[in-house]
């Protein structure tokens, strides 16, 4: 009986520390009323993220920020590949507006530090923004198709961090066909002062 | 200045390549955790050839055609180094179906319109890629082949064919000749309401052109009765038979084979179906009539067409719609009764739906789905079949709404729900 009431409250004392899991990145305010998300290293260690990350093809991590009570949303994508015969991490990142950025990281220890440098994800309108921000990891690049900077040149280089742009819709994927290996979803309010 | 040039010019080819889809060249294709399933099926399945180079977007191609294979969960690509520098081997990581499979579509529709109410089974072909509900075992035979035992059953749309149930035992050849063509053979025995069923073959075969286009042809030789019965000291030949040949071409981007949330399923489909029948009716008021046998034969050329798209609004959410039509040519050739007035090349039915899906599975989706399906449609009926020879040509209209919970697994699709249709 002891033995079990034993049991019973290890289990209670662990179990914040199970629901906490889940990797929660931190949601920075910036100049401009921009929202940007720093993702923790430990969401690249999640085994199946970990799996898809060594399998020499592309991993691509979609940032959808939805403000809540509006239809206004803003989008971040980025793509991680080790290239098994370079041994180098080439990486992108394009953030709400468009900026594109790509490297060659030569190991993992610098993946790590890239990979939690703020994201770029959203603009705001008011001085605080209350936002349920979805992270879905997939498969593959869905680069090729609708290609982020194709639609930039259409648009004539104007990203609108709203609902209907073109740029959120290249950013997230839409003809993509392959199924999420895992996505998260989280809330965040941030104030601008 | 010139090493400077040199340094620069590598910088920017290297960043060039970086820019650039990449390419990767796959000597070898390597299935793992094939236990049952023969590796070379799989790899003939992906439409992929060692020694070829590809995107990552033909990857995501012929990854997302295996996981629409009816006898895998899912088959997940990774790269491996290959034998010299810029090769690759592709290995794909499998999770199967068990060898014992179903689907079942068990979703009753009440129908209240100017007749009498009464419940009609939903027949939904819009998004997946049978409209037969199967139930048996499967196993693997050689490199490319499947035998198949199992209890079938049709429910067609179109008013000159019949719905039926039946035991089948068949086997598929992939990989026909290195060509990735496949062909099923099956033995069928109709039950049910054709207890006197005979053996029909059906002959399938089939070519995909890309990872989401294929061309099938079938021919299904079905015998409900082939007898003889004896009334009043006369021998009464009594057959019913349908012949039906189709030719159907179908593209399909989505992510599942039963339960899709993502792309779109469209297929054009023209067909034949010749149905003979004899039987016999008597001559005059009983007693004293006298039985007169008599042949039926009817002709009906239709052409189905199906386009369906499901959009995935996020993790949980998925939206679709999709039209579902048909046109039929019908002919009455018997000689002495004429059963039905000939239909020329007319609209037979249209179905417009409108579905949401929302995913209730927490887990691994490798390990399958369980989804909550609405379903909302608007149905046309233009030809309806009356008393098995005869046709009607009043149109049948309704509404109808649906809600159902689908769960597909490593056993199997099931799809239990209720629904209700108002005519009008």
């Amino acid at each position: 009986m002891g033995v079990l009431i034993r049991v019973v409250a290890i289990a209670l004392l662990m179990l914040p520390a199970f629901a906490g899991a889940q990797p929660r990145p931190s949601f920075i305010a910036q100049p401009g009323r921009v929202v940007a998300a720093a993702l923790p290293s430990s969401l690249l260690a999640e085994r199946d993220v970990h799996r898809q990350l060594g399998s020499g093809l592309t991993t691509t991590f979609i940032l959808v920020a939805r403000q809540r009570d509006t239809d206004r949303r803003g989008a971040a994508r980025i793509e991680i590949r080790f290239d098994l015969w370079d041994e180098v991490w080439l990486v992108r990142k394009i953030e709400f507006d468009g900026k594109e950025e790509r490297q060659r990281i030569a190991s993992r220890e610098l993946l790590d530090t890239w990979w939690r440098a703020p994201v770029r994800l959203f603009a705001a309108a008011a001085d605080r923004v209350a936002l349920s921000v979805t992270l879905t990891v997939l498969p593959f690049s869905v680069a090729e198709g609708e290609d982020a900077r194709q639609w930039m040149s259409k648009s004539g280089g104007v990203a609108v961090p709203d609902g209907g742009s073109p740029l959120i819709a290249a950013l997230i994927g839409t003809a993509l066909s392959a199924k999420p290996i895992r996505s998260y979803r989280w809330s965040a309010d941030v104030a601008f002062r | 200045m010139f090493r400077m040039l040199f340094i620069a010019t590598i910088a920017f080819s290297a960043l060039a390549q970086d820019a650039a889809p990449a390419r990767f060249l796959i000597e070898r294709i390597e299935v793992r955790n094939a236990h049952r399933v023969s590796p070379e099926l799989v790899i003939s399945e992906t439409l992929l050839r060692e020694g070829g180079e590809y995107s990552e977007e033909e990857l995501s191609a012929a990854s997302a055609r295996l996981s629409r294979l009816p006898f895998l969960v899912s088959a997940d690509f990774a790269l491996e180094k290959g034998s010299d520098r810029g090769r690759h081997v592709l290995v794909i990581n499998v999770a199967e179906t068990k060898p014992f499979f179903f689907l079942v579509d068990a979703r009753p529709i009440l129908h209240e319109d100017d007749g009498p109410s009464r419940f009609e089974y939903a027949d939904d072909d819009l998004g997946s890629q049978s409209k037969d509900a199967a139930l048996g075992f499967r196993w693997f035979a050689g490199r490319r082949g499947i035998v198949h035992v199992g209890v079938i059953s049709r429910n067609a749309r179109h008013a000159f064919m019949s719905d039926y149930s039946a035991l089948a035992v068949g086997y598929t050849q992939y990989d026909l000749f290195g060509t990735r063509a496949f062909a099923t053979v099956n033995i069928r025995l109709p039950f049910g309401r054709s207890p006197k069923g005979t053996v029909s073959p059906e002959v399938v075969a089939g070519i995909p052109l890309t990872t989401n286009q294929t061309l099938t042809l079938e021919y299904e030789d079905t015998h409900f009765r082939n007898d003889t019965q004896r009334i009043l000291d006369t021998d009464i030949p009594r057959r019913d038979a349908e012949r039906v040949l189709s030719f159907t071409w179908t593209y399909n981007s989505t992510n599942d084979p039963f339960a899709p949330t993502r792309g779109t399923i469209v297929r054009i489909s023209p067909l034949r179906a010749m149905r003979d029948r004899s039987s016999f009716r008597f001559s005059g008021p009983i007693p004293g009539a006298v039985p007169v046998p008599y042949a039926n034969h009817i002709n009906g050329n239709g052409i189905d067409l199906l386009a369906s798209r499901y959009w995935e609004l996020s993790e949980r959410n998925a939206l679709s719609a999709g039209v579902l039509a048909g046109w039929a040519n019908v002919s009455d050739e018997s000689t002495a009764t004429r059963g039905i007035d000939d239909v020329h090349w007319r609209p037979a039915y249209q179905v417009l739906r409108a579905g949401y899906s929302r995913n209730l599975w927490d887990g691994d989706s490798k390990n399958g789905d369980s989804r909550l399906e609405l379903d909302v449609r608007v149905v046309a009926r233009q030809l309806n079949f009356e008393h098995r020879i005869g046709y009607g040509q009043d149109e049948q209209n309704a509404l109808q709404g649906a809600v159902s919970w689908v769960r597909r697994s490593a056993w199997g699709m099931l799809r239990l729900g209720a629904g209700y249709a108002w005519g009008y």
